[in-house]
C-alpha cells in the first residue's frame, strides 16, 4: 500500500537522529501563504552546534519524474511569492531515486526522502548530500512492470509508429491486428505511467513518444528482468533438413517463430548453424515428432534446434505470419531485446538493430 | 602469431596451433554461452606434423624460420623444445610421433642443437580433419596484411590433447593443479561450444580409431575423472575463478552437468 502524505510528515517528525546532523526544530503544516498559496508545510531545521534555516516544503508520496517536475514548478512558483533569500526549497518523498534526485538538483531544490538520503543547500552556508540509501518504501515506486508482458506491447507499438497515435483506440487496434490482444483499460494505464515517467506527450489528438531511444532502453531494462524470460525452458532437437523442418511446421500448422542469432541470420545480419524457434506450445511439437509429422528427433546434447515454449505476447507482436516459403520471424524490436540479453556476440548485432529501429517508421518489423 | 603464419604461408606451410591459443582460434567465433570464457594468450604450442617435416630441407626452414628469421631463442634448461622472444611470447614445440627422426626420451630431433619437438603420443591423428583459420579478423585495422592462416586440430584431437595434458597434471609426478584446472577448462570450452557437425565428425573420427590404444585410454580419463560432476575434473572447474563468476554454485552445477552429458555422449562410439 502507498503511504500518504500525513504517514511521510508523521515519519519525519519520527526520524530522531536519521538526518544527523540535521534535526527539526519547528513543523507547521499546510502553510497558506500570503498570496494565496498553500504549502504542504514550512520547516525549520538545524544544524548541530551550526546555522538553522528554513525550508519551504512540498510533500509527494510518489515520486514519478511528473510528479518532480509538476512539485519543482509548485515550489518556485510560491518561492517567488516570498521575497525571502533565506528560505530553502525542499521536497520530501518516501524515495528519491536518481533520476529524480537530477532533476531536482538541476531545478535548485533541496530533498529529503524517508529512505534516509538527503541533499540539502543553503546558499553557500550548508551543502549535505547522502545517497545510496535502498528503498524503504517499494511500494511507492512508479509501476514497473509497464515494459513487460502485454503492458510492454504499448511501449513497442509507439516505437513502430514513431508520427504518433491520435487516440488510446488507435493504440489499441494498432496492437491487436498484430497478434496481440490488449484492452483499452490496459492500454489507458501504461500510457498514464509511460507520461509520469515523461516517456510520452499527450494532448487531446496526439500519443507521441519525447525519446524513442530512452523509451527502447526502458523495454530493455523490462525485458532484462523479466523473470518469465528467465524461467523459460529451451528443448534441443537435430534436423538434418532446415528446409525440411519449417515446411512441416507449416503443414501441420504448428505455431513457431524463428528467434535469436537465427533470426538474426534471416534478417542478414548474423550467420549461425544452430536453429532457434519459439513455439506456443512445446507439447504440440514433441506429439508431432514423435508421430513423425516434423523431421526432428529429441538430443539433448548435440541438437542443432532450439527450441522454446514462450506465452510472452511480446514475442508473437507483429510477426508476419509465416508462407510455405517464408518463415516467420520475430520483428525488430523483439530481436533487438533478444540481442541485448545475448552476451557477449548479440549486443553487437543489437546495435545495428537499434539504429534501424530509430529510424525507420516502417512497421513491417 | 601472425609473423609465424606469415613465415610459414612463405614456403606453404600453415603452422598447426594447439593448447589454449588452439582452442581460442577453433572456437573463438562459435555461439554459445561458454563463449565468454575463452581467453587468448601470447603462449604458442606449434605441433609439427608428419606432412610438414617429411623432407629435410623443409625442417631446416622451419628452424631457420623459428631461430633465425622471427629471432626466438632457445630456453635454458629446454634445449630446441621451447623458445622465448621478448619478454612474454613463448614458443613450444610438439610433435606426434614420426619415424625417421633421431629420439631422446621424450625427445624427437628435427634439426640437432637446433629444433626438437615434444613427443606427444596422443597426437597421433592430428592431421585429420584439421582446421584452418584465416588471421584476418585478428589483426588490427592498420595491420591488415595478406590472409595468413594457420590451422588448428579438430574440436575431437583438441579434446584428446587436453584430455591427456589434464591427467598428466592431475595426479603423479607431474601434478600441478592450477595447469590441470586450465586443462579442465579448456576442456569445458571446447565440449560446450562443439556444434552437432563437430559432434558427427568426431564420432566418424572415433569410429574409424576405435581399436586404437590413444582412444581408448582418452576414454578412460573421460571415464574416471569427468564421468560426474563431483569427479576431479569438473570439481577444478567449478573452484576456477573465472569459471562463470557471476553464477550461484548451483547454475554452476547446472553447466557442468551439461558439459558431462556432452563429453560422455562425444567419447561414446
Amino acid at each position: 500500500m502507498r503511504i500518504t502524505e500525513r504517514e511521510i510528515i508523521q515519519h519525519l517528525q519520527r526520524a530522531g537522529d536519521q538526518y544527523a546532523p540535521l534535526t527539526i526544530n519547528r513543523f507547521e503544516e499546510q502553510v497558506l501563504l500570503p498570496q494565496g498559496y498553500r504549502i504542504d508545510a514550512i520547516i525549520e531545521f538545524s544544524i548541530q552546534d551550526g546555522p538553522s534555516f528554513e525550508a519551504l516544503v512540498e510533500i509527494t508520496p510518489v515520486s514519478t519524474p511528473k510528479n518532480i517536475i509538476e512539485k519543482s514548478r509548485q515550489l518556485a512558483d510560491c518561492l517567488g511569492e516570498i521575497v525571502r533569500s533565506d528560505i530553502v526549497p525542499l521536497l520530501i518523498a518516501p524515495y528519491i531515486g536518481t533520476k529524480q534526485a537530477k532533476i531536482l538538483a538541476d531545478k535548485g531544490i533541496s530533498w529529503i526522502d524517508l529512505s534516509g538520503n538527503m541533499s540539502i543547500r543553503v546558499s553557500n552556508q550548508i551543502y549535505i548530500e547522502r545517497t545510496g540509501r535502498r528503498n524503504r518504501f517499494p511500494d511507492t515506486a512508479p509501476i514497473k512492470k509497464i515494459f513487460q508482458g502485454t503492458s510492454s506491447l504499448v511501449s513497442r507499438a509507439l516505437l513502430l509508429k514513431p508520427e504518433g497515435f491520435s487516440s488510446l483506440y488507435e493504440v489499441v487496434d494498432f496492437i491487436n491486428v498484430r497478434d496481440a490482444s490488449i484492452t483499452k483499460s490496459t492500454v489507458s494505464k501504461v500510457l498514464k505511467s509511460l507520461e509520469e515517467e515523461l516517456l510520452i506527450n499527450k494532448s487531446k489528438s496526439l500519443i507521441s513518444v519525447t525519446n524513442r531511444e530512452k523509451l527502447l532502453e526502458k523495454l530493455t531494462e523490462g525485458y532484462l528482468s523479466s523473470t518469465e524470460r528467465k524461467s523459460r525452458e529451451t528443448y534441443r532437437f537435430a534436423t538434418e533438413s532446415t528446409k525440411k523442418l519449417f515446411f512441416d511446421f507449416y503443414q501441420k500448422q504448428l505455431v513457431y517463430v524463428a528467434c535469436g542469432f537465427y533470426a538474426a541470420q534471416i534478417k542478414g545480419l548474423a550467420v549461425t548453424d544452430q536453429i532457434t524457434i519459439f513455439v506456443k506450445d512445446i507439447e504440440q511439437v514433441r506429439m508431432a515428432a514423435k508421430q513423425n509429422w516434423i523431421r526432428i528427433t529429441p538430443d539433448a546434447e548435440f541438437g542443432n534446434v532450439s527450441i522454446t515454449e514462450v506465452k510472452d505476447p511480446g514475442v508473437w507482436f507483429n510477426v508476419p505470419l509465416p508462407m510455405y516459403n517464408r518463415d516467420a520471424v520475430v520483428d525488430d524490436i523483439e530481436l533487438y531485446l533478444e540481442m541485448m540479453a545475448d552476451t557477449p556476440r548479440g549486443p553487437k548485432i543489437a546495435e545495428q538493430l537499434k539504429r534501424r529501429i530509430l529510424e525507420k517508421s516502417d512497421i513491417s518489423g | 602469431m601472425a609473423d609465424l603464419a606469415e613465415s610459414f604461408n612463405r614456403i606453404r606451410l600453415k603452422p598447426v596451433i594447439c593448447g589454449g591459443l588452439g582452442i581460442y582460434l577453433c572456437f573463438h567465433e562459435c555461439e554459445g554461452e561458454a563463449q565468454v570464457l575463452i581467453r587468448t594468450t601470447n603462449d604458442i604450442d606449434l605441433i609439427l606434423t608428419k606432412t610438414q617435416v617429411i623432407e629435410k630441407a623443409r625442417c631446416r626452414a622451419i628452424a631457420e624460420i623459428i631461430t633465425g628469421e622471427l629471432r626466438y631463442i632457445v630456453r635454458e634448461g629446454r634445449e630446441y623444445l621451447h623458445f622465448k622472444k621478448n619478454q612474454d611470447q613463448y614458443l613450444d614445440i610438439l610433435a606426434p610421433p614420426i619415424e625417421g627422426f633421431k629420439t631422446e626420451g621424450f625427445m624427437i630431433k628435427f634439426v640437432n642443437s637446433k629444433l626438437h619437438g615434444h613427443i606427444t603420443n596422443e597426437a597421433c591423428f592430428i592431421e585429420e580433419d584439421l582446421r584452418t583459420v584465416s588471421l584476418l579478423p585478428f589483426l588490427p585495422d592498420n595491420d591488415k596484411r595478406s590472409n595468413f592462416e594457420v590451422q588448428v586440430p579438430s574440436p575431437t584431437n583438441s579434446l584428446l590433447l587436453k584430455l591427456f595434458a589434464f591427467n598428466d597434471r592431475s595426479e603423479g609426478q607431474r601434478q600441478d593443479s592450477e595447469r590441470a584446472q586450465a586443462h579442465a577448462l579448456d576442456i569445458y570450452i571446447a565440449i560446450m561450444l562443439t556444434k552437432r557437425t563437430d559432434y558427427l565428425e568426431g564420432q566418424k573420427f572415433l569410429s574409424r580409431h576405435k581399436d586404437s590404444e590413444i582412444i581408448q585410454r582418452a576414454q578412460s580419463i573421460v571415464d574416471s575423472k569427468f564421468s560426474s560432476v563431483d569427479k576431479l575434473g569438473w570439481q577444478l572447474v567449478l573452484e576456477a575463478s573465472s569459471f562463470y563468476p557471476e553464477k550461484n554454485v548451483r547454475q554452476k552445477r547446472e553447466r557442468l552437468d551439461d558439459a558431462k552429458r556432452r563429453l560422455l555422449r562425444w567419447f561414446t562410439i
